[in-house]
């Protein structure tokens, strides 16, 4: 029994460690991102702009462009982060991310239809990836609904949905000039570079109301990996509560996605990121987020300062080649073999 | 009274199951009469047959016949077989029914390939892409296998597919960065993508042809190991299976036949996973007869979706990439919803 | 128990030390000379320039301009004034200009180059421009949201534009009037439309003629229709659309081409443009070689890169340029 607890108190203290750990990163990160550009503005400065007091450039850069850019990234970052571990834990299997199960793909063909079939841009093409995350979000439940909900099918349909999406973009992607393609294609991979504070506000806002949300009845899950009937013995309404994880999993989701389009890959790697380096098998709500959250942030950084100027990369290209070496390092490493 | 259970119920499947696949068979070749026989150009059946029987090179009709119908019609039975096939080994490799031939990294790799050789050394030839495709499908592999095996506990079925779906990320990554920033490589490369079985003569089947053989014989042979990996690595240990070299063997024969697929007709999404799927509902998990029978079913799809897709956008075509996903993920979520789905 | 040391501290650490050291010198000086102009002025100012998003008023001359849209710094080049940053759509490579852009008009101080899709805002700031161009671009509302927010006019596409739409008259208008050089702008358009005319007349065998254009991508063909800037070029010269390509059209400028029904491409010119792939793979296609047109010798292969550049840079210059290349080939065609 003292073996037990004294596993427990273990877990929980490294958790904590990555916790605090996984936020300065975050913080730092996000500082650096404030600072660092083409018109370097040491921290001490930062702080004053941010405070009110800076010069009427710095405001430019600091408050219209690199603000809002890193609050994105952030807020982007922890909802894809959060996201995602939730579709992988109540899934139970760690490839179900919204990138396979089709709720980013709903997402991005909403955009694409906007730019190309519609040629519509601004402000309407977040809001419609929104609508659209969340209707195919809604389809695929409905869809494998049947006598009640089964992981399996879920996955299953939803990857029906993405296939599905998939084409229908591929088919508005061979048929468009060139240009307007390529420009689809920045969205579809993901972009910040043209976020303003509308988008941010407006993400915010859901965010505060979603995530604790989630987090709370997160806590329910670790009673759901007992096993269903486990889980109705111990008093938890099963149906209900995986639906409802579900609703808040793929509104964080549609929220992240329509600030600036479904940035690749984060949702995925996120949770066996965390899993490995908690080092319990399982994504932890919170350290997955933050691990979104750090990957966006870096990816985001990189994307606009390592290539020269002319070659201004979106997002969504880098978070993959900075997100996946490192998990694969981890794969690599890790000696236990994590079920998650 | 006691039936005697033990010996009639394989007695009963198997008959029902070699039926099945001789219907198959009987699809599948009308699939390729309709495949040489319908097409963009509507030819009259006369005309058709005359072409095969006196081919008159002067003919543009003639001409239809052997230069556009017949090498897609090929390519779609060989890609088609070879993505089947590998769908079901990979969804039996790493226990997971969401892995499709990809997850190695293979399309990913492959695409990853082509877009460096377009963008950096200008290749622009079908035949070209199909060599560098080759080469990036097999590089992924190797490092998907390889990472994935590192470490203590070695290639275990969740670390591959999480390896593979890593590497699959990061490729994607470094092709879409490319894509971005040069504009003209991905005027090219989006039609690559999309999966095409058009614009290919028979010299890229003749290149690939041995690897298809190759792949083929590796396949089908695997259905023992495939039976017993399902059980788990200590039962298939049990029965006396070397489990490491099965898997290895097995991931070979993925990468080989999904790579000469993705080669010849550009990386076609959702195929592989589909038919093993549907092909389970009707044999049941016996790899010995899954096989079999995806082998048939997948390129029988493909050439109905390849005759669709010429058929509905005229004077263009639809790509059979899109029109494969466009009427299988339907029939998928279908086919998901009627039946008890099985792992 | 022992308490494993937690790697990830260490590489996360790293990580961020890292990313700090390695983008410390990484900032681009401002270019704080601006160019001469080279052509007087002969705008008035301040001139409002109606655009998608608004009017836009250009208070005073534009010292140090900033061309971001498609063409717009070739166009700038043309009326004499050099942008001190620049957008490379073609790509050209090195500063951006095409091979056709005469040498007294190039750059004697080179630009900042800068994204195209993508921009990046701090680059502009950087700059600090007084005028932002994006007249032929996607017409995409946070964009022009963000660089606006400089306090710098951007002059974006036309009132009613579509995305990459503007035609090089609108274009040429449009930063004639931004730049103060209208009279420039005008005499280039006279010049042009005179060029074509010239060649029109000159060609006799052109007028009325039916003419199929097109192009082949890696593995699939197509046609231009509904006007698009090719389409447009060849009547022109005197030619007129084929009727039965124009037929197939649907919303957009191009229509694919199923290799079965090449007989489309029949007309009394036939001319296609490889994109991204070598010329003898139409030329090699025994189903192109079975069309009439081409069987004829009325067919014209245009494998010479440059030349599918001029087109779609759709520039004076560019274009000037792409007539005096393609109008030998297609009379060579006709006479056969």
């Amino acid at each position: 029994m003292s073996d037990v607890l004294a596993v427990h108190r273990h877990t929980t203290r490294r958790t904590a460690v990555v916790t605090a750990v996984l936020s300065v990163a975050v913080l730092a990160v996000f500082l650096l991102a404030l600072s660092v550009g083409d018109f370097p503005i040491a921290p001490p400065e930062v702080v004053r702009t941010l405070l009110g007091g800076g010069t009427v450039r710095d405001d430019y850069i600091v408050l219209r462009l690199r603000l809002p850019r890193a609050l994105a990234g952030l807020f982007v970052g922890l909802a894809f982060g959060l996201s995602g571990a939730l579709f992988q834990r109540l899934l139970r299997n760690p490839l179900a991310s919204p990138d396979v199960i089709g709720v980013t793909a709903g997402s991005s063909l909403a955009a694409v239809l906007c730019l190309i079939t519609f040629g519509v841009t601004g402000a309407v093409v977040p809001a419609a990836a929104l609508a659209g995350g969340l209707a195919t979000a809604v389809l695929i439940y409905v869809l494998s609904w049947r006598r009640g909900v089964t992981g399996y099918r879920l996955v299953l349909v939803g990857i029906g949905v993405a296939a599905l999406a998939a084409s229908a973009m591929s088919y508005f992607l061979t048929r468009a000039d060139v240009r307007i393609a390529a420009q689809a294609l920045v969205w579809i991979t993901g972009s910040f570079a043209r976020v303003g504070w509308t988008e941010v506000r407006m993400a915010g806002l859901f965010l505060v109301v979603l995530v604790p949300a989630a987090l709370l009845l997160g806590r329910t899950l670790s009673v759901l990996q007992l096993g269903d009937d486990a889980a109705k013995a111990l008093g938890v309404r099963v149906e209900r509560v995986r639906l409802a994880l579900l609703a808040l999993a793929a509104a964080l989701c549609g929220v992240a996605t329509s600030v600036g389009g479904p940035i690749a890959f984060v949702a995925f790697l996120s949770g066996p990121i965390s899993a490995r380096v908690l080092r319990t098998g399982r994504p932890g709500l919170v350290p997955a987020a933050l691990v979104g959250a750090l990957i966006t942030l870096l990816a985001d950084f990189a994307a606009q300062h390592l290539l020269s100027g002319a070659f201004q990369l979106p997002v969504g290209v880098v978070t993959g080649a900075v997100g996946a070496p490192y998990l694969l390092y981890l794969l690599a490493t890790t000696t236990r073999g994590a079920a998650a | 009274m006691l039936r005697d259970t033990t010996t009639a119920p394989p007695q009963r499947r198997r008959a029902p199951l070699g039926a099945g696949l001789a219907l198959g068979l009987v699809a599948l070749a009308l699939a390729v009469v309709a495949s040489i026989a319908v097409g963009t150009k509507g030819l009259p059946p006369s005309v058709v047959l005359e072409a095969l029987l006196h081919r008159d090179p002067a003919d543009p009709d003639h001409l239809i016949v052997w230069q556009v119908r017949i090498p897609r019609t090929l390519i779609g039975l060989l890609a088609g077989a070879a993505l089947g096939l590998s769908g079901v080994i990979i969804q039996g490799v790493t226990r997971n029914p969401l892995a499709d031939p990809g997850i190695l990294g293979v399309n990913a790799g492959a695409s990853l390939c082509v877009v460096v050789a377009i963008s950096v050394l200008g290749v622009s030839s079908m035949t070209g892409y199909v060599w560098f495709a080759f080469l990036g499908a097999g590089l992924a592999a190797v490092l998907v296998y390889g990472i994935g095996s590192l470490g203590h506990d070695r290639a275990t079925p969740l670390k591959i597919a999480l390896t593979g779906a890593a590497c699959e990320a990061a490729f994607r990554s470094l092709t879409t960065g490319i894509l971005v920033t040069d504009n003209s490589t991905f005027d090219q490369f989006r039609f690559w993508q999309v999966g095409s079985l058009a614009g290919r003569d028979t010299t890229v089947v003749t290149q690939a042809l041995p690897f298809l053989i190759a792949g083929f014989v590796l396949a089908l042979a695997s259905a023992r190991i495939l039976n017993g990996l399902a059980m788990g690595d200590d039962v298939a240990r049990g029965l006396g299976q070397n489990v490491p070299l099965g898997r290895a063997l097995c991931a070979l024969a993925v990468v080989v036949l999904c790579g000469t697929a993705t080669a010849m007709a550009g990386p076609i999404a959702f195929l592989g996973l589909m038919v093993p799927h549907a092909a389970r509902l009707i044999t049941g998990p016996d790899h010995r007869w899954l096989l079999p029978y995806s082998m048939l079913l997948a390129p029988l799809v493909l050439l109905v979706a390849d005759v669709i897709g010429r058929v509905i956008a005229q004077p263009g075509e639809v790509q059979v990439g899109i029109v494969t996903a466009a009427i299988g993920a339907p029939v998928f979520i279908l086919l998901v919803r009627r039946k008890r789905v099985r792992a | 128990m022992r308490h494993q040391r937690p790697r990830t501290r260490g590489s996360l650490l790293v990580l961020f030390l890292g990313a700090v050291l390695a983008l410390a010198g990484c900032s681009s000086p401002a270019d704080d000379a601006a160019p001469e102009p080279a052509t007087p002025v002969t705008g008035q100012f301040p001139v409002t320039i109606p655009t998608a998003f608004g009017d836009v008023t250009v208070p005073a001359e534009p010292k140090r301009v900033v061309a971001l849209g498609w063409g717009d710094a070739e166009v700038a080049l043309t009326l004499g004034v050099q942008p001190v940053g620049a957008s490379d759509w073609l790509p050209v490579g090195g500063d951006g200009v095409p091979a056709w852009v005469p040498a007294d008009k190039r750059y004697t101080s080179a630009p900042t180059m800068l994204g195209t899709l993508e921009v990046s805002a701090e680059q502009v700031a950087a700059l600090n421009p007084d005028l932002i161009l994006d007249t032929r671009a996607a017409g995409d509302r946070a964009r022009y949201d963000q660089l606006a927010a400089l306090g710098v006019p951007v002059v974006s596409i036309p009132a009613g534009g579509e995305s990459y739409a503007t035609t090089w008259q609108q274009q040429l208008d449009i930063i004639g009037k931004a730049l103060g050089r209208t009279e420039q702008a005008e005499q280039v358009k006279t010049d042009l439309e005179a060029k074509f005319q010239q060649t029109a007349d000159g060609h006799p065998e052109f007028a009325g003629k039916t003419v199929a254009v097109g192009s082949k991508m890696s593995g699939s063909y197509g046609a231009y229709v509904n006007g698009d800037g090719r389409v447009e070029f060849m009547e022109r010269l005197g030619f007129r659309q084929s009727p039965r390509v124009q037929a197939e059209a649907g919303d957009s400028f191009y229509t694919t081409v199923s290799p079965e029904r090449m007989d489309l491409y029949d007309a009394d010119l036939t001319v296609l443009t490889p994109i991204g792939v070598d010329a003898d793979e139409i030329t090699g296609d025994p189903l192109f070689q079975a069309v009439p047109s081409v069987q004829a010798g009325h067919a014209v292969v245009i494998d010479d890169n440059s030349i599918s550049l001029a087109f779609a840079s759709a520039t004076p210059y560019g274009l000037s340029y792409a007539i005096d290349k393609v109008v030998p080939l297609f009379s060579a065609a006709m006479a056969r």
